[in-house]
């Protein structure tokens, strides 16, 4: 740590089991994404990584050097960004962009190369595989786009993906389309997912285990089902009371007051306090440690019971 | 591709059609030739008769008219001080004038594209820095500071090399005359074409690091690595080549813009070229030589910015150069 940082994350831990779908919600600026780069340690700069421990197959992520981390990078554990209009570049076809992942981690033919591109490419339903492969990305549309990006992703068969809000910049029609397709691929190919998203239906379909996130802090992890179902801390409540299906047409939608604190702002004590309709004295002031209520573990000095 | 060569041509025509019109319009403000041309003996009367004779007192669109039907065929008019035809005078010096902006434009681009994604990619190395604030300062001096500075360091301190001219030359297919074949024309050109390129390779050497700063931080440059490729191919195959795109443009204008300076430059170290030349001719009012060397120009700056526009059509997929429906590209 040095002077004048501001932290970002703070005691984020959890554990993922070989195929396992997680998944990581909360607002804008709660670390999700920050967590989920960190894994492949590839923040932006100047953020880094200032301790704890990064583990997947038994070696610490934190601690390889570049040449070590790009073995582990797009082998091991392949990413999906947001914006699939500004993942692909530009000047380079689907092809290179596609063969050249599979060169830096196999010894393979050029001929094979392309072979396994289109067959990968048909996996994703790109119709007409073979034609679309010497293409530039401008030519193809959003959904397309990002079909090829998940199809960059599965190319050398990673146990692990992690996917970024792949969906939230397309249409709403392709978001569906595309989280079926993943969920297809995960499911056929035994490949785990870290999949962060501020959609809470997106989450309670696509994981069985699911982290709420909170001004760079876990507020509450366990079971997808329990989660959604049973919400134990009040910023998870809020989340799930503030989706469109549970208001009735033609009433305002539930929010929750205020936004997230920025990095330098973070309130004392309890971090939601200043939004928490549960609000108490000891939150103001002492940061809550986390109870394991069920399938859950919760950092919450009010966390709400099932009778509640 | 045809259809993208004949709008092209019309623009190009279009362009050149305009800098006709300002070039010749020019003629009347810069003095009267006959001063240069006839001794101090010549009367009035014999001056109005000369006047007559070459068509100076006819009105402007008379002599416009004239002046574009012959440069269609070529004839840009007769050089009053060389008695030769201005398009001859000229293309004798065109060899000289480009090889030094030839020569310059090959140390920008030697220089300014490893160092400019060298101080991108290590922006805290010392070497980056240090190429930085000498480039800010090569941006500030004036193409003939730098000119004098080195004449004065190499040739008169140091005398390691020429301070003037092209030194020997030799001829090669059809008139065109080359000083890069040459130990002497080789050391000749060292000198010239440094200044003529300190103000150009500064710019590019910012140019290219700002521009390969944006795209080491796109989006794309980041799925790159998180592909897991090596930083070669992710600095040079995915950076490197968007970060050109908007460099060639920029260099297409600018290449006119180095033959414009090379008036400095050519003068500085007496260099027989255009620019030189110009020079001369405008001291001696010698107008047709003055319109020829500025429709010259112009035709350069048109030809290498078509040039440079197909290049970037190669270069970027997205632009296409020719659509099916004959869409505006």
């Amino acid at each position: 740590m040095r002077k004048e940082d501001l932290v970002a994350l703070r005691d984020v831990s959890f554990t993922l089991d070989k195929g396992e779908r997680l998944g990581i919600v909360g607002e804008s600026g709660a670390g999700k994404s920050v967590a989920a780069f960190s894994i492949l340690n590839l923040i932006s700069k100047p953020g880094y990584i200032s301790g704890g421990e990064i583990r997947f197959d038994g070696k610490d992520l934190t601690r390889l050097s570049l040449q070590e981390m790009s073995e582990i990078r797009g082998n091991r554990i392949s990413m999906i960004f947001q914006d699939p209009m500004m993942t692909l570049n530009p000047v380079l076809t689907i092809g290179t962009q596609m063969t050249e992942a599979l060169h830096a981690h196999q010894q393979i033919s050029k001929e094979e190369a392309r072979q396994r591109a289109i067959d990968s490419l048909a996996e994703v339903h790109i119709p007409s595989a073979a034609t679309r492969i010497d293409q530039y990305p401008h030519e193809l549309s959003g959904g397309m786009r990002q079909r090829v990006v998940i199809a960059i992703a599965l190319i050398t068969k990673p146990p692990l993906i992690i996917a970024d809000e792949p969906t939230t910049a397309l249409d709403v029609t392709i978001q569906a389309e595309i989280m079926d397709l993943l969920m297809e691929l995960c499911n056929s190919s035994g490949v785990g997912l870290i999949l962060i998203t501020h959609d809470l239906g997106v989450i309670s379909q696509m994981t069985e285990r699911a982290i709420v996130m909170y001004a760079g802090r876990i507020v509450e992890e366990g079971d997808t089902k329990d989660i959604i179902n049973n919400a134990r801390h009040p910023y998870t409540h809020g989340l799930m009371g503030a989706l469109p299906q549970k208001t009735t047409p033609g009433q305002r939608l539930n929010q929750i007051k205020g936004g997230m604190p920025p990095l330098n702002e973070i309130p004392k004590g309890c971090a939601f306090n200043p939004r928490c309709p549960l609000v108490d004295d000891i939150c103001r002031t002492t940061r809550p440690d986390y109870t394991t209520m069920g399938s859950t573990r919760v950092a919450c000095h009010k966390a709400l019971s099932e009778e509640s | 591709m045809f259809a993208f060569f004949v709008r092209r041509l019309a623009q190009a025509a279009l362009v050149m059609f305009v800098i006709s019109v300002i070039a010749f319009s020019i003629q009347d403000n810069l003095g009267d030739p006959l001063r240069e041309m006839v001794g101090q003996s010549v009367s009035e009367e014999e001056r109005q008769a000369l006047r007559d004779k070459m068509g100076l007192n006819d009105p402007f669109f008379v002599q416009y008219w004239r002046f574009l039907k012959n440069a269609l065929q070529g004839d840009l008019g007769t050089s009053y001080f060389f008695k030769r035809p201005a398009v001859d005078v000229i293309l004798d010096k065109l060899p000289a004038t480009l090889e030094l902006v030839f020569g310059a434009s090959l140390i920008i681009i030697v220089f300014s594209v490893p160092i400019g994604v060298f101080a991108a990619i290590n922006p805290r190395h010392w070497f980056s820095k240090f190429a930085m604030a000498v480039s800010t300062v090569g941006i500030s001096i004036p193409v003939f500071l730098t000119a004098i500075m080195s004449i004065y360091i190499f040739s008169v301190e140091l005398g390691w090399l020429p301070s003037f001219g092209r030194g020997e030359t030799v001829e090669i297919f059809g008139g065109w005359t080359t000083g890069f074949l040459t130990w002497d024309g080789l050391v000749h050109l060292i000198l010239p074409c440094i200044a003529l390129s300190s103000i150009m390779l500064p710019l590019f050497i910012r140019l290219i690091r700002a521009e390969m700063l944006e795209v080491l931080e796109s989006e794309y440059v980041k799925f790159a690595w998180a592909k897991g490729l090596s930083p070669k191919r992710v600095w040079f195959v995915h950076a490197l080549k968007n970060t050109l795109l908007p460099v060639i443009t920029v260099g297409g204008v600018q290449i006119g813009t180095l033959i414009a300076f090379t008036i400095l430059t050519e003068t500085v170290f007496q260099w027989p070229g255009m620019g030189f030349l110009f020079l001369e001719a405008v001291n001696r009012v010698d107008t047709p030589l003055i319109i020829a060397y500025l429709i010259v120009v112009g035709l350069i700056f048109v030809v290498t910015n078509t040039i440079v526009d197909l290049v970037y059509g190669l270069v970027n997929p997205t632009v296409k150069l020719a659509r099916p429906h004959g869409g505006d590209g």
